[in-house]
C-alpha cells in the first residue's frame, strides 16, 4: 500500500508538470509526454520540426518548472567543441603564479537545449554526442562527470538544409526518443494566440512544480517497476523484426530497410515502456505501454536503403507494419 | 489477494492440460489414422492382409489415448498463458507480472499491490486459451482423414475389388496368404465402348444370389472375393498350383455349382492354356504383337502344355510365327485341340453321364441343324457344321434337342412338362443348353443336366414352372456358355474388307472380328465378357440384364 501512494503521489507531481506546460505551450500533448518520457528515463531527446512549433519553448519551460540548471546552445558552423564543453584558461594566483583553470562549457546543466544541433560542423556534434553518451568530459587529461539529472533536448528543422551536416546515423542512435512536432490543428492555434496575449499582459511565470530530488526519485520507482517475460520477449521480436535479415522482417523491411534497430533501441522500448507505465498510473509495465513508445523511440533508428527513400516510404510506415506483424506471444 | 490469482493460476493450468491433452489426441488420432490409411492402401494394392476392423478401431483409438495422456503431460508456458488471460481478460498484464515477480521472488511491495489489484477472476479461462488455428486446422485435417478412412473402409466392406499388386512383389504364391497373393483376374476387365477398362463382376456377383458354399466361405475382405471369380481362380490355380479358391469358386472352373471337389491340376493347366491361348490369338488379331513375341510366347506355352499333341501344335504356330496368318490358324487349332482335351472325361465314373449328355448334345445339334435347316443361309450352316468347338457349343441349345436332353435325363420331371406348352420349351432350352455346353465346357458338367435331373425330380420342371426371366437367367447365366460364340450373320452377308469391319462393324459393340477365312469370308464372333462388362457399366436391372443377354444370345444362334 505504501508503495502504491508512494507512486501516486510521485507521478500526480508530473502530472501537474504536465498542467503547468500545458499553461505555456498549447496542444503538443505527445510531444510534452515523449519529453518528459526521456526526463524520467535520462534520455536524451531530438525534436524535429519546423521553426515556430514552440521546440525551443518547451525546453526552456522545462527546465523552469524542474528548477534544474538550464543551458541553451545555439549550433552554427562555426561553433567549435570548446564552446560547448568547456576549456582550460591561464589563470594568475595572488603570487603571481599562472595556472589552469577549467572554466565549464553550457554543457553542465541538468537539461541543455541543443537549438538547430544540425547547423554545427561534425567535430562540434561528435563533442557534444560524445559527452551526452559518456555523461563527462574529459580535457586535458582530466574528467569532469556531469550532473544528473542531465538531459539534452537538441532540435533540428526538416527545412533549410543548405549548409547544415545532418547527424550521423550512429550518432542519432544515442537519442532516445525522436520527437516529431506538427502544426497545430485550427483549435489549438487559436488557443495560442490567446496564451501569448496572456503572455504579453504580463502573466506570471512558471513556478517549480518538481525538485530534482523528486526527479531522481521517480526514476528509481520507474526502475523497479516489473515488466513480465513475455512483454520483454515482445520487445526482442519487435526490435529483430526491423533487421531486413530476420526471418520474422514484415516485407517493407526487408525491402526498404538499410539497417534495422539496434539493441540500443530495445534498452529505449524497455525504459520508455516502464516510464509510460508510471506516467499512466500502472504497477507494471503493459503492452501498451510499449505501443505507446515504439515510434519515437526507433523512428530514428531505421535506416533506410536507397529503394526506400527514392519510394519515399517512411520509417513511420515501416515501422507501423512492423508493429501489426509482430505477434504479441 | 494472493489466493486469487492463484485461482486463476490453477485454473489457467487446468486449461492448458486440456488443450495439451487435445492436441495429444488429434496428433495421435492423426497419425494413427494415415497409418491405417497407409496400411489400407497396402491392402488395397494386395502388399498385406486385411485385419478384422475392430482391430483398426482399436489401434486407433489406443494410439489416440496415450497420444492424449502424453499431451496431459506436456510442459506447460505458465507465463505465456498467463499473458494470454491478462490480454484476453484486459487485465494490463499482472497475472504475467506476479508470476514475473513470484518467479524471481523480489519487489515484494510490487507484488502485493498487484495481488490487490487482481480482484476480477475471469469466468470462463476458454476465451483466453483457445485452440491456435494450426490446431483448428490440424483438427480439420483430422476430420477430412476420418472420413477418407470411413469411405475407404465402405468401400471396403462394399466389395470394391482390390489391385493386387502384392502378387508382382510376392516371390513365390506358395510362400504368401491366399488371400494377398491372387492377382486379378484379366478377364474381370473388359474394354469399354470408350476404350476404358472395366470391372467385370464374377457371375455370381451378377446373379447377387452366391451359391451356399459361397456364403459359406464369404471372406472379410474383396481379396478374398476373387477366389469367387473362376477365371481369377483359374489363374491363381496356374500360379500357385493349389486349388484353394477353386473349393471357394462355385461355378465355371467346377464341375458343376453344387459339386465342391477340386479340379485336377492337369485340367486346370489345360484351362489356362486355352485361356492364355485365346488372349494371344485376340493380341494377334489386334495386331498388337510382333512375330518375334508371338515365337516366344508360343514356345513358352509349348513347354506348359501337358498334352503332346498341344505341344506339338504350338511348336509348329511358333515355327511359323513368321507367318502370322498361318500362326493365327495354328493357334487356333490348338486351342480346339485343348477345348477337345477339356471336354474329354476325366475319369471312367463320369463316363456315363458324359455320353448322356453327349447324346443330348448330339440330339440337340441334329435339332438345331434340322431347325435352320429351313431357313438358314447354307454357307453359314456350312460353317457352323464345322469342327471348331465354339462352333459345337453354339449348336447345343436347340429346343428339340433340349426336349430330347430332358426327355433323357428328367424322366421324373413330370411336374416342369406339365405346365405350358411355353414354360415346357424354356426349360428344355434351359436343360439343352446346360447339357450341351457343359459338355465342352467341363467334365462331369457335362452330366448335370441329367444328373440333377434325376438326383432333384423335377428340377427342370422347375425352371418350367417358373418364371421366364428366370428361367432365361439360368440359361444365360451358365457358366458354361463359351466366352466368344460366332453371330449368325456370317459369310457373304459381310463386306470381306477388313478394315471396313474391324473399324465399323466392330466398333463399340462386344463384336469382334475372329477371322477371315481363306476365301475371305469374315466370320463375326460376340464376347460375352464384353457384354457382360457393358451389363455392368449400364448398372441395368437384373431382368433387362437377362433380356440382353438373351438377345446376344439369339444372335448368336442360341435362341
Amino acid at each position: 500500500m505504501q508503495l502504491e501512494e508512494h507512486l501516486e503521489k510521485s507521478r500526480r507531481r508530473f502530472q501537474t508538470l504536465t498542467e503547468e506546460i500545458h499553461k505555456i505551450i498549447v496542444g503538443q500533448q505527445e510531444t510534452i509526454h515523449g519529453a518528459l518520457i526521456c526526463l524520467l528515463c535520462g534520455g536524451h531527446a531530438l525534436l524535429e520540426g519546423v521553426p515556430g512549433l514552440g521546440k525551443t519553448l518547451l525546453v526552456k519551460t522545462l527546465g523552469q518548472l524542474l528548477g534544474l540548471r538550464f543551458s541553451r546552445i545555439q549550433f552554427t558552423p562555426d561553433l567549435m567543441p570548446a564552446d560547448i564543453l568547456g576549456t582550460n584558461i591561464i589563470m594568475e594566483d595572488e603570487s603571481g603564479r599562472r595556472y589552469f583553470e577549467f572554466a565549464h562549457g553550457p554543457i553542465f546543466a541538468h537539461i541543455v537545449l541543443a537549438d538547430e544541433i544540425n547547423r554545427a560542423t561534425p567535430k562540434t556534434q561528435s563533442a557534444l554526442l560524445e559527452a551526452m553518451q559518456e555523461r563527462n568530459i574529459t580535457i586535458g587529461g582530466r574528467t569532469y562527470p556531469l550532473e544528473e539529472p542531465f538531459i539534452v533536448l537538441a532540435t533540428q528543422n526538416p527545412i533549410e538544409m543548405e549548409g547544415t551536416y545532418p547527424l550521423p546515423e550512429a550518432q542519432v542512435d544515442r537519442f532516445f526518443f525522436k520527437i516529431l512536432l506538427n502544426y497545430p490543428p485550427p483549435s489549438e492555434l487559436d488557443g495560442i494566440l490567446v496564451l501569448h496575449e496572456h503572455v504579453m499582459a504580463g502573466a506570471s511565470p512558471p513556478r517549480q512544480v518538481i525538485t530534482r530530488d523528486e526527479l531522481l526519485e521517480a526514476r528509481r520507482l520507474i526502475a523497479r517497476l516489473p515488466i513480465a517475460e513475455p512483454l520483454r520477449h515482445y520487445i526482442v521480436r519487435l526490435v529483430s523484426a526491423t533487421h531486413p535479415q530476420s526471418e520474422h522482417a514484415p516485407p517493407l523491411v526487408k525491402d526498404y530497410v538499410e539497417y534495422g534497430a539496434s539493441p540500443r533501441a530495445g534498452i529505449a522500448l524497455l525504459w520508455g515502456a516502464k516510464a509510460n507505465a508510471f506516467l499512466t498510473g500502472q504497477l507494471n509495465v503493459r503492452t501498451e505501454d510499449i505501443h505507446a513508445v515504439f515510434l519515437p523511440a526507433l523512428r530514428h533508428r531505421i535506416i533506410r536503403n536507397f529503394r526506400g527513400e527514392a519510394e519515399g516510404i517512411s520509417s513511420e510506415e515501416i515501422l507501423q507494419q512492423v508493429l501489426e506483424r509482430t505477434p504479441e506471444i | 489477494m494472493e489466493s486469487t490469482y492463484l485461482n486463476i493460476e490453477r485454473e489457467t493450468i487446468r486449461r492448458r492440460r486440456q488443450l495439451n491433452m487435445l492436441k495429444g489426441l488429434r496428433r495421435g488420432a492423426t497419425w494413427g489414422i494415415v497409418a491405417t490409411l497407409v496400411y489400407l492402401v497396402a491392402v488395397y494394392v494386395g502388399l498385406l492382409g486385411m485385419v478384422s476392423l475392430w482391430i483398426l478401431v482399436g489401434f486407433n483409438f489406443l494410439v489416440a489415448w496415450i497420444s492424449a495422456r502424453m499431451g496431459q503431460r506436456y510442459p506447460i508456458a505458465l507465463q505465456d498463458d498467463l499473458y494470454r488471460v491478462d490480454r484476453a481478460f484486459h487485465l494490463s498484464e499482472r497475472l504475467s507480472t506476479i508470476y514475473e515477480l513470484r518467479k524471481s521472488s523480489g519487489e515484494t511491495d510490487f507484488l502485493m499491490a498487484l495481488y490487490d489489484r487482481t480482484k476480477e477472476l475471469p469466468e470462463d479461462l476458454s476465451k483466453a486459451l483457445t485452440l491456435s488455428k494450426s490446431e483448428r486446422s490440424g483438427w480439420m485435417m483430422l476430420s477430412g482423414l476420418t472420413l477418407a478412412s470411413i469411405v475407404l473402409l465402405g468401400l471396403w466392406f462394399s466389395g470394391v475389388p482390390t489391385l493386387q499388386l502384392g502378387s508382382l512383389f510376392s516371390p513365390s504364391p506358395r510362400e504368401t496368404p491366399v488371400t494377398t497373393s491372387l492377382p486379378e483376374s484379366p478377364m474381370k476387365r473388359a474394354e469399354s465402348p470408350s476404350g476404358e477398362l472395366l470391372t467385370v463382376p464374377s457371375r455370381e456377383e451378377q446373379d447377387g444370389s452366391p451359391a451356399p458354399s459361397d456364403t459359406a466361405a464369404k471372406p472379410s475382405g474383396p481379396v478374398d472375393s476373387n477366389c469367387n471369380d473362376p477365371q481369377a481362380a483359374r489363374l491363381a490355380e496356374n500360379q500357385a498350383g493349389t486349388t484353394n479358391c477353386a473349393q471357394a469358386a462355385p461355378g465355371e472352373a467346377t464341375p458343376s455349382p453344387r459339386e465342391e471337389a477340386p479340379l485336377t491340376n492337369s485340367r486346370a493347366e489345360a484351362q489356362a492354356l486355352s485361356q492364355a491361348l485365346a488372349e494371344l490369338a485376340e493380341r494377334l488379331e489386334r495386331g498388337e504383337i510382333s512375330s518375334e513375341e508371338l515365337k516366344e510366347e508360343l514356345e513358352q506355352l509349348s513347354q506348359q502344355a501337358s498334352s503332346t499333341e498341344a505341344q506339338s501344335t504350338l511348336q509348329q504356330a511358333a515355327e511359323s510365327s513368321q507367318d502370322l496368318d498361318e500362326a493365327e490358324r495354328q493357334i487356333q487349332e490348338a486351342l480346339s485341340r485343348l477345348q477337345r482335351a477339356l471336354n474329354q472325361p476325366e475319369d471312367a465314373a463320369k463316363v456315363d453321364s458324359s455320353q448322356q449328355a453327349a447324346a443330348g448334345e448330339q440330339s440337340a445339334q441334329d435339332a438345331s441343324s434340322s431347325s435352320q435347316d429351313a431357313g438358314d443361309d447354307p454357307q453359314q450352316q456350312q460353317q457352323e457344321e464345322g469342327t471348331t468347338s465354339t462352333d459345337q457349343q453354339s449348336t447345343g441349345t436347340g429346343g428339340t434337342g433340349a426336349q430330347d436332353q430332358e426327355a433323357a435325363g428328367n424322366e421324373n420331371a413330370g411336374e416342369g412338362s406339365s405346365d405350358s406348352e411355353q414354360s415346357a420349351g424354356d426349360s428344355g432350352d434351359e436343360t439343352g443348353s446346360q447339357a450341351s455346353s457343359s459338355s465342352s465346357d467341363s467334365q462331369g458338367s457335362a452330366a448335370e443336366g441329367s444328373e440333377d435331373a434325376s438326383q432333384e425330380p423335377g428340377s427342370g420342371g422347375d425352371a418350367a414352372g417358373q418364371d421366364p426371366s428366370q428361367g432365361e437367367r439360368a440359361s444365360t447365366d451358365s457358366e458354361s456358355l463359351p466366352i466368344n460364340r460366332n453371330l449368325l450373320i456370317q459369310g457373304g452377308d459381310l463386306p470381306r474388307d477388313r478394315t471396313l469391319l474391324e473399324r465399323l462393324l466392330t466398333q463399340g459393340v462386344p463384336v469382334d472380328l475372329a477371322e477371315l477365312e481363306r476365301n475371305g469370308t469374315p466370320i463375326l464372333r460376340l464376347n460375352l465378357d464384353r457384354v457382360e462388362a457393358l451389363l455392368e457399366l449400364r448398372d441395368l436391372p437384373p431382368d433387362l440384364r437377362n433380356l440382353v443377354r438373351a438377345y446376344f444370345l439369339a444372335i448368336t444362334g442360341n435362341r
